[in-house]
């Protein structure tokens, strides 16, 4: 197996929310690695955490505790100048493409604010600056026509182009892509999802690929972290994790989805209950209350991970 | 069986300053007696424009039926006076929309609402009222002891058992299902749609759910109909949907979803975008973006009924299976 | 339906590309009484501007000798025909006494509002922007403020500071900056959470930044909307202010000023109160119309 570079690391991550009802547990010891040119999926539904997740390793969110490897070094201990430059290296793209673009700013002025915030050109080159803005739209499938109009006048699939646009225009190593594709339809979800692909391929990009639908996340991800309400419940490849999904959540999660064959009928795993708040929440699985396989134990001790299969591992005391 | 719904070239347009939009055009539709219908369609294939008009709830102008007739029940509800059409709403036909949350009151507990719910349809003391009220919430699963909880103490997938609770307490003929599962997460998306599959072998109520999850139709329909820019392009039994696909745009949706049980390294997407409503084309609506496409899709608009097996239409010039296979 | 228009502008859409400035601009055109509110005040500003050139011009031969000199004979004249308003108590002519008048309540009216808007945009921007403790204490000051009626503030900080343009301009702006800052920490506060404003971040803007060039562009419109609502309320501070002897100081036309004797010979010279009242009337109701003719052409953009 070829020598992975190691390009995020996350060690013990937490992110705490101070509420008038206790700490909400967004993000609880998550620990992982996504190696270099890979795409790393988080899987989770809402309330897991996994957007929070994303948006600490940006530091958009500042973390409670918890180091955050990038390219070697802890990214949460470098300085402001630093963290500037560090934008450079590691984007967001956002879920929804009506409000992550200034309305008040045309495609072209939308896909250079980064250029020009960052320096890398000034005000008056236009020429250079118009060129970088050409090769971005190109490289995302969008029409030279719309350079100078308006996010209100697009469609939703155009606007997320402008949004990975804006993302690539620093040439950045590291996506968080932040359910890029939730709130398109059908057909222009798979032209989205298509073009990532070719992203990654052409300019070696790295993926966080955050998002609730498992059908999406084993298409494009190399490796998944499952997650429940702010807890990593199972991590593994794409491959193992599908082929053999071992935490009841997982499993529930999967069995959930509608298949679109009316031939046949899957069999749910449908789970009790609802989602239960993070907020001051005590030992033990937080999945327990919900959970068909749950025995008493589960409730009230810390988990433990155990590894089921190499690489694949399961926080979940069935395995123990 | 008969048809307990009828739509016959339903046509409606939005007249508004900076334009007109076609947002349906010659619309046909039948639904029987206890029959789930599914109508799949992206953003802006008038879905939803769809069931207001059945509803009578668009809003009159800029919208305006310009065409065609709903038969409701053997009668003809397109141009019923408000008071009719009152009596019909939330009664003989219901409504559920996609956002639990703008659904319901957020200063009346959930128990009043489905009393009010029962009480502006039917002549019956309030105490009978409420306690219909609580048989549905049980039906739905929400425990009784929680009929005087407000909205904000329930969850999404709570909410929207409340919202079909009060939808069907009047036990209407047919349910409009406008996304009732795409604000939800997954998990809680499979318990309502169990509870709703439950619900439908107990009220036996005639269902048209709308939604652009293929999976959900494939699950829960038994007839299924496409509609693309306006227009219903096939619409047939669920079986002959997904198995003998008719309309390329219908295969292109089927071919475009990521599976979880399928291995592709490139999904096929449909190239381009639905066209603008504003125009009316000359010829196919789904020409432009068609892989079949040929010279008569362009420039002549496709006969309105083309069948190509028991129950099954399309809309094409070039069906992708043509008679009974 | 909403999702009818955002479809409709596709490949196919031949207008030519609308900002949201001309979007707004062809809304407000279609709205007729802010458009009569806008030509009125265009004119008032003419005569303003009349009135200080023919000043400068004429090396204030006319102020003098038309505007404040005072003739006897014709004290309390009704209107005529070569006094179309009549004369006040002192034999000046009232038309004239008018129209050098607009000067004082146009300029020291929008004057103190924008000194309210400079000074309180930016106190309710940083507020909204930053919230926590910092807003609590910009807030509770801003409330302070808020609690004493405007006049009464105006009036106190006069009989402090003296009676001046300046400090009639200090004394006027202060009870609008409180509100000002009120409306820009909302605006700013439902901008706030915008993703994009995430994504700004994410590409390396700091704080300053960000207020600057994606918050202020995208709160602005409910402060200009304030702003000329807020002139109307100014005229008739300026106007009550002078009135009470404490604003723009006679023999100054200024309108207020005008009406403090005006009250004395009601019965026997109506065109005194009349008059300069109607011009006050018609110039507060003017900006209202306009300020609801923005507010309305703001809206639906906001809306689609």
């Amino acid at each position: 197996m070829a020598n992975k570079e190691i390009l995020l690391k996350i060690v013990n991550l937490k992110k705490y929310f101070d509420t008038p009802y206790g700490p909400l547990h967004a993000v609880d010891d998550l620990t992982f690695d996504i190696n270099k040119g890979e795409t790393l999926g988080v899987v989770g539904e809402s309330g897991c955490g996994k957007s929070t997740l994303g948006r600490c390793i940006l530091q958009l969110i500042k973390p409670t505790s918890g180091e955050i490897y990038f390219e070697g070094s802890d990214v949460l201990k470098c300085s402001r100048p630093e963290l500037k430059m560090l934008r450079t290296k590691m984007q967001i793209i956002f879920q929804d493409p009506y409000s992550s673009l200034n309305p008040r700013m045309t495609v072209a002025q939308a896909i250079q604010a980064p250029l020009l915030l960052q320096g890398l050109y000034s005000k008056h080159d236009t020429a250079s600056i118009n060129t970088r803005v050409d090769e971005l739209m190109d490289l995302v499938g969008l029409a030279k026509r719309f350079v100078n109009s308006y996010p209100h006048e697009l469609d939703g699939g155009r606007r997320q182009r402008i949004g990975i646009a804006r993302a690539l225009a620093l040439n950045p190593k590291f996506i968080v892509c932040d359910e890029p594709v939730s709130a398109l339809d059908v057909s222009i979800q798979a032209q989205i999802l298509n073009l990532m692909q070719d992203l990654q391929a052409d300019l070696g990009l790295t993926y966080l690929f955050i998002t609730h639908d498992l059908s999406v996340v084993k298409h494009i991800s190399d490796n998944i972290v499952v997650m429940y309400l702010g807890q990593f419940v199972e991590r593994g490849s794409s491959e193992s994790i599908f082929r053999n999904p071992s935490h009841p959540y997982t499993r529930a999660l999967l069995s959930a989805i509608p298949i679109p064959d009316p031939d046949i009928r899957q069999k749910e795993v449908i789970l009790k209950g609802e989602l239960c708040s993070p907020i001051n929440v005590g030992n033990g699985c937080r999945f327990a209350k919900r959970c068909p396989e749950a025995k008493d134990e589960c409730f009230a001790c810390d988990l433990s991970v155990v590894e089921v299969e190499h690489g694949h591992f399961v926080s979940c005391k069935k395995f123990m | 069986m008969s048809n307990i719904l009828d739509i016959k070239e339903l046509s409606v347009a939005y007249h508004t300053e900076d334009g007109t939009v076609y947002a349906l055009n010659n619309i046909d539709l039948e639904l029987e007696d206890g029959e789930t219908l599914g109508l799949v369609g992206e953003t802006g294939a008038g879905k939803t424009t769809l069931a207001k008009s059945i509803m009578r709830l668009l809003p009159v102008p800029p919208a305006k039926i310009e065409y065609g007739d709903i038969i409701f029940s053997g009668e003809n509800i397109t141009d019923m006076d408000d008071e009719e059409i009152r009596a019909i709403r939330g009664n003989k036909i219901s409504m559920i929309f996609q956002d639990p949350m703008s659904a319901l009151n957020p200063v009346l507990t959930v128990g009043e609402q489905i009393k009010e719910a029962i009480l502006a349809h039917n002549n019956i003391s309030e105490d009978e009222a409420w306690s219909k009220s609580l048989e549905m919430l049980e039906t739905v699963g929400i425990t009784k002891n929680r009929a005087r909880d407000y909205p904000h103490q329930f969850s999404g997938g709570m909410k929207q058992r409340v919202v079909i609770a009060m939808a069907l307490a009047c036990n209407p003929q047919i349910l409009l299902a406008d996304e009732p599962t795409t604000a939800l997460d997954v998990t809680i998306q499979a318990q309502v749609l169990a509870m709703m599959r439950g619900l439908k072998e107990k009220f036996n109520t005639a269902t048209i759910l709308i939604t652009h999850d293929l999976g959900i139709v494939a699950q829960m329909c038994e007839k299924v109909a496409i509609i693309y820019a306006g227009e219903i392009v096939e619409v047939g039994n669920v079986h002959d949907i997904f198995k003998n696909t008719a309309h390329p745009y219908t295969k292109g949706l089927l071919e475009a979803i990521p599976s979880i049980y399928a291995d592709c390294k490139r999904l096929k997407p449909i190239d381009g975008l639905m066209p603008d409503p504003t125009i009316r084309h000359e010829g196919c609506a789904f020409s432009e973006r068609c892989i079949y496409c040929d010279d008569i899709c362009i420039h002549n608009q496709p006969p309105a009924v083309q069948s190509v097996g028991t129950d099954h239409k399309v809309r094409c010039w070039k069906p992708l299976c043509s008679t009974l296979s | 339906m909403i999702n009818m228009f955002s479809r409709k502008i596709g490949k196919e859409r031949l207008n030519r590309v609308r900002s949201p400035l001309e979007q707004a601009a062809s809304q407000f055109k279609k709205n007729k009484m802010a458009v009569i509110g806008l030509v009125i005040i265009i004119v008032l500003f003419a005569v303003a501007f009349f009135t200080i050139i023919i000043d400068f011009v004429t090396n204030d031969y006319i102020y003098n000798n038309y505007v404040i000199n005072q003739n006897l004979v014709l004290r309390l004249a009704p209107p005529s025909a070569s006094h179309i308003f009549g004369c006040d108590e002192f034999g000046r002519d009232l038309f004239m006494r008018i129209l050098w008048g607009t000067k004082y309540s146009l300029f020291i009216g929008i004057g103190a509002i924008l000194l309210a808007m400079f000074i309180g945009m930016p106190i309710g921007m940083v507020a909204g922007y930053y919230g926590g403790r910092t807003d609590n204490v910009i807030m509770r000051l801003m409330d302070v403020i808020l609690a004493v009626p405007s006049m009464l503030l105006a009036m106190a900080i006069i009989a402090a500071l003296g009676t001046s343009t300046v400090n009639l301009l200090i004394a006027m702006s202060v009870a609008n900056i409180a509100r000002f800052s009120r409306i820009a920490r909302a605006s700013v506060m439902t901008v706030k959470d915008n993703e994009f404003i995430e994504a700004a971040r994410a590409i390396g803007a700091n704080d300053m930044e960000i207020l600057v060039k994606y918050i202020f562009p995208n709160a602005f419109s409910p402060n200009l909307v304030q702003f000329t609502l807020g002139i109307g309320n100014s005229i008739l501070l300026v106007a009550g202010l002078s009135y009470l002897g404490l604003g723009v100081q006679p023999p100054s036309p200024e309108w207020g000023a005008i009406l403090t004797t005006a009250k004395t010979y009601m019965r026997d010279a109506w065109h005194i109160s009349v008059f300069p009242g109607m011009f006050l009337v018609i110039s507060v109701v003017a900006f209202n119309m306009l300020g609801d003719g923005l507010r309305d052409a703001m809206d639906p953009k906001l809306k689609k």
